[in-house]
């Protein structure tokens, strides 16, 4: 069962890095990215005519760009996310067989446990290949107080990606990334609920350390203005 | 004492002693030192901080948005404004926030009752409490931390947060106000924690505003030292009063100028969050124009009726209106403070009787006499007036007549002595227009000095006249002791000033009152606590909540003078929007005191005698911004409007001849300390001659005013020529060919400098290579690239 449900319709709410994602910024400008040497090279050879190129709308920088989102299960083990902008789609795969002991698989949010492995990574792709999971909230390997089941978030791990940008300037990570991810969703008391995701960035070629990100996307009550847009695929 | 802990022995039994506290709601670790990961607005959130006209993803109101154009960020130079902390809204999120939290635990049930934020930017460290205490009264003080209580939902620490300080969201001055309530979410997910922030204003935001931060743990760290922060004479010249602020009309373009951004995207508002904004964007014309509208402030609900975290998950502005219930609130040393009657009463309990200042409405005297008996049954034996209206005096007789005071001596047998400033009295006892109030109600004492003074209930107490403010008759009561002000309606924190100029009431004194206060008002160290003031309405309040009070009292003095000086009538000023910016805070569109009426009594205040209101403005905002007033008045002024009037002069046709802005991202220096975060250079070329000037602006805070500036002119010779107040320096320039130039700088105060420039063939980037010596010694050198605009 699980602790909550991601299904619906989400809209960026762009607050933070407002330069940096609602236009594209300068050649060069990696300002708060941590980049290597080589990131740096590459992220000033970036060609200004590549703008709107899919490698700006893959997993590591797809949630950064302004966006809808249109979350649902694809079969029981696999929570596919689609972008309108760019017209992506990530799917998060539930691949390892849970013992929760939280209930039944349908817990009546339309959520479940994963109990199959559900693919395999095959080709390196701009989406790569993500395994999620319910994680237990609090320090790794901690109990929690009073007893009963811990309290669990959605972990998501991504790899086998293709090259792709941070920022819509180019702003490079490469092949080797791996990202990290938490799903949360919290609902504040004048009703509007959210999605939030932080992010962590891992690439030892581009990067010189973790580039940590959170985005926020707030629940719309339906997909009427979910509209799909492709990106460029250069 | 022996018997009671037998019993609790008795009570606790082995088994239950065994089972330990009763399970509590999902809880998960929270404490510990965590690191804040600035991955996120680096420049925004560290140095060198957010750009003023900088407003981008903030949903800001046209209340909110005037609010930040008018701040100048000199004001953080002014002594009552230094040493401030950030706010609750803003300290996890400004400067390198690394938080420890901490535990305080119930010493008998062992239970987690509160977490603990400190290591926060100047100590303004947090409680967050968990025993489901209720928030405080509308009659509390207001901290920069604000009141936080929270609880536990699906493993998330939810927090709840009231009771602000008037402060700011981000440090170039996007505002948010006293009435904001806070939401956070502390979600942890192993080494890392996210925090969920909702900051929910209607009187500057129109939609609340999210924003996620992380931190990373961070086992190991300390925490800074206490920093308590001196204040200084930083600005030559200033003179007590003293508000400085942009005017109406300010825009700030620079911002949208640097990062070639429409100007209008730059002001947020909450069309500019969301993705449809991409395309809108691409779309927008350049040019610099404030919307237009006739906007009118938020209307708040009213304030609900329970003080849970749940009860106050929205605002509402409190309205200090008589409740018909008595709140007997303690303020500090033997002061006390009776609310919810509508005017304050101020209890001071000396050790033989008790001194009251004002006595609020006949009709409420017996709960208000019952509320001062519940803090003590000592004879209430002074009682000061501190104006003449009948909300203040109206229970003078009860009061004066409610304690047995016979046989204490000849006078007390006659009730409590009641003083009273004799303008006051004369406005009860004999007004020039209406009745005069009934005898029984007549202070005992007037008295016509501008200091009074008694030690009647073990403290000396200041009794002070203000001439010419709320009226001619108005006290302020200072107990030195207890170090507690009480202001009468000199200052109030739900209305403007009530200026009732028929009874010799004017801005001008409420403004000189105003700044007496702030005199006698100390706070503690970084700006709080200390000095502790009771307002005629409204709740507790230290020196801070007085200067917030007093500058927007004087931004809106001065907006009204600078339209009067421009010739505007009554109802163009009132059109606009002069107090947009306050109205959700002290404006009303009904009762006694409306806005109108506020800005109808300053207008005519001001239009009837110019000329020291005019002097005011010319300190408090920069004469370059103010077009028809500066124009007549200053020198600086005067050369603008000429130079402005002065046909344009045609352009030469040289390649060099423009604007160029540095490239920051493609430009390079060594230190790299030398980078500045914003430089332009204006190049003019007539002949053979040049005319360069340079404005670098390294600033960390940013208030749009050019750090260094230097210009000069000169001819393409190679001979020098001398910079102008530029460390005794001569510039000598050499046209190797249309596209080159090379220079030279020499002064015995900045070292010396050469450079190449070099334009590029499409002549619109000019990349200067400079190296040099500074005055002491020191080599640097740089490769600049400019973007002519």
């Amino acid at each position: 069962m699980a602790p909550y449900d991601l299904t619906g319709y989400w809209v960026s709410v762009v607050t933070e890095d407002w330069r940096w994602r609602m236009t594209t910024p300068p050649k060069g400008d990696y300002i708060s990215i941590p980049l290597s040497d080589e990131g740096r090279r590459m992220a000033f050879a970036w060609d200004p005519k590549t703008e709107g190129s899919c490698k700006a709308y893959a997993a590591a920088g797809l949630l950064h760009i302004p966006t809808r989102l249109k979350i649902s299960w694809q079969g029981d083990d696999v929570l596919k996310v689609e972008s309108d902008a760019g017209a992506q789609t990530r799917l998060l795969r539930f691949a390892q067989t849970r013992d929760s002991g939280l209930g039944t698989r349908d817990s009546g949010l339309g959520s479940r446990d994963s109990k199959t492995d559900s693919g395999t990574p095959g080709a390196r792709s701009l989406q790569g290949f993500s395994i999620a999971e319910w994680e237990p909230l609090g320090p790794a390997g901690a109990g929690r107080a009073g007893g009963g089941p811990p309290p669990r978030a959605l972990k998501v791990t991504t790899t086998n990606l293709s090259e792709g940008w941070l920022r819509k300037n180019g702003v490079p990570y490469s092949n080797q990334t791996t990202l990290v991810e938490h799903w949360d969703r919290v609902a504040f008391p004048n009703g509007d609920v959210w999605l939030t995701v932080s992010q962590y960035v891992s690439d030892p070629k581009y990067l010189t350390g973790d580039y940590t990100t959170s985005m926020h996307f707030k629940r719309e009550l339906d997909g009427s203005k979910f509209n799909p847009q492709p990106c460029r695929d250069l | 004492m022996f018997k009671r802990i037998s019993l609790v022995v008795l009570v606790l039994s082995p088994a239950l002693l065994a089972q330990g506290p009763p399970p509590g709601p999902p809880m998960v670790e929270l404490v510990g030192s965590w690191a804040m990961v600035n991955d996120e607005e680096r420049l925004i959130r560290i140095d060198p901080g957010p750009e003023l006209g900088n407003f981008t993803g903030f949903p800001l109101n046209p209340a909110g948005r005037q609010k930040a154009l008018t701040w100048n960020s000199t004001i953080q130079a002014i002594p009552e404004h230094q040493s401030r902390p950030h706010a609750g809204t803003y300290s996890m999120r400004g400067p390198n926030p690394s938080p420890h939290i901490g535990e305080v635990i119930d010493p008998i049930s062992r239970r987690v009752i509160a977490y603990t934020l400190t290591g926060l930017f100047e100590n303004a460290n947090r409680t967050i409490w968990l025993d489901g205490r209720p928030h405080p009264s509308d009659a509390a003080e207001r901290l920069w931390t604000g009141f936080s209580t929270g609880e536990w939902e699906n493993g998330m620490l939810h927090v709840t947060t009231t009771h602000f300080k008037p402060m700011f969201i981000q440090r170039n001055g996007i505002p948010v106000s006293p009435y904001a309530v806070m939401h956070e979410y502390f979600v942890r997910h192993g080494d890392r924690m996210t925090l969920i922030t909702q900051i929910d204003d209607p009187v500057y935001l129109e939609e609340p505003f999210v924003r996620t931060s992380t931190f990373r743990w961070n086992p190991g760290a300390r925490e800074n030292p206490i920093t308590e922060v001196d204040v200084a004479d930083e600005i030559p010249g200033l003179r007590q009063g003293d508000v400085p602020h942009y005017p109406l009309g300010a825009t700030h373009p620079e911002y949208a100028d640097d990062n070639q951004l429409p100007f209008v995207a730059t002001l947020g508002g909450k069309q500019t969050l969301y993705p449809e904004y991409v395309e809108t964007l691409r779309q927008l014309p350049k040019t610099v124009a404030l919307p237009t509208g006739a906007w009118s402030a938020p209307q708040l609900p009213p304030a609900p009726k329970g003080r849970s975290a749940k009860d106050l998950a929205r605002p509402y502005r409190p309205t200090y209106e008589n409740t018909g219930q008595v709140e007997v609130v303690p303020v500090q040393g033997t002061v006390y403070m009776l609310a919810g009657a509508g005017s304050n009463i101020t209890v001071d309990v000396g050790p033989n009787a008790l001194l009251v200042v004002d006595t609020n409405e006949t009709a409420m005297s017996d709960k208000l006499l019952a509320a001062i008996r519940t803090i003590s049954p000592l004879p209430i034996r002074y009682i000061v007036n501190t104006s003449p209206d009948p909300d203040h005096v109206g229970g003078n007789e009860k009061f004066a007549k409610s304690a047995d005071n016979s046989g204490a001596n000849a006078f007390y047998e006659q009730g409590a002595r009641v003083y009273a400033h004799e303008n006051a009295y004369a406005r009860m006892t004999n007004p020039k227009n209406g009745t005069p109030l009934p005898t029984s109600l007549w202070p005992t004492d007037a008295f016509a000095a501008s200091l009074k003074t008694l030690f009647v209930t073990g403290e000396p107490i200041e009794i002070i006249h203000q001439p010419a403010a709320h009226t001619d008759g108005d006290l302020m009561v200072f107990f030195r002791k207890s170090d507690v002000i009480s202001t009468g309606d000199l200052f109030s924190t739900d209305r403007y000033p009530v200026i009732e100029a028929a009874r010799g009431g004017s801005l001008g004194g409420v403004l000189d009152s105003l700044n007496h206060l702030i005199d006698i008002a100390i706070p503690e160290y970084n700006s709080m606590g200390g000095t502790r003031v009771i307002p005629g309405h409204g709740r507790i309040c230290n020196e801070i909540d007085l200067v917030e009070y007093r500058d927007a009292m004087t931004i809106i003095a001065d907006r009204i003078t600078e339209l009067v000086l421009d010739g505007k009538t009554l109802e163009q000023v009132k059109a606009a929007g002069v107090t947009l910016d306050y109205d959700g805070l002290y404006g009303a569109t009904t009762g006694l005191w409306t806005t109108d009426m506020f800005v109808e009594a300053v207008y005519r205040e001001i239009k009837a005698n110019t000329a020291p209101w005019k002097a005011r403005l010319l300190r408090n905002v920069p004469a370059a911004e103010l077009t028809s007033v500066a124009s007549n008045t200053t020198a600086a002024g005067a050369k603008r409007v000429a130079a402005a009037a002065k046909p344009a002069r045609k352009p030469s046709g040289d390649p060099l001849e423009g604007k160029w802005v540095l490239d920051l991202f493609a430009s390079s220096y060594e230190p790299s300390s030398l980078l500045p975060y914003r430089r332009e250079m204006v190049i003019t070329v007539d002949k053979e001659e040049t005319t360069h000037a340079v404005s670098s602006w390294r600033r960390p805070q940013g208030n749009g005013s050019p750090l260094s500036t230097y210009n000069y002119t000169a001819k393409f010779d190679g001979k020098p020529y001398p910079i102008p107040n530029w460390g005794k320096a001569n510039v000598t320039l050499k046209r190797v060919d249309a596209n080159t130039i090379e220079r030279t700088i020499d002064g015995a105060e900045i070292g010396k400098e050469t450079a190449t420039w070099t334009l590029s063939a499409d002549r619109k980037t000019l990349t200067v290579v400079a190296k040099g010596t500074d005055a002491t010694g020191v080599t640097y050198a740089s490769k600049q690239i400019y973007e002519k605009r």
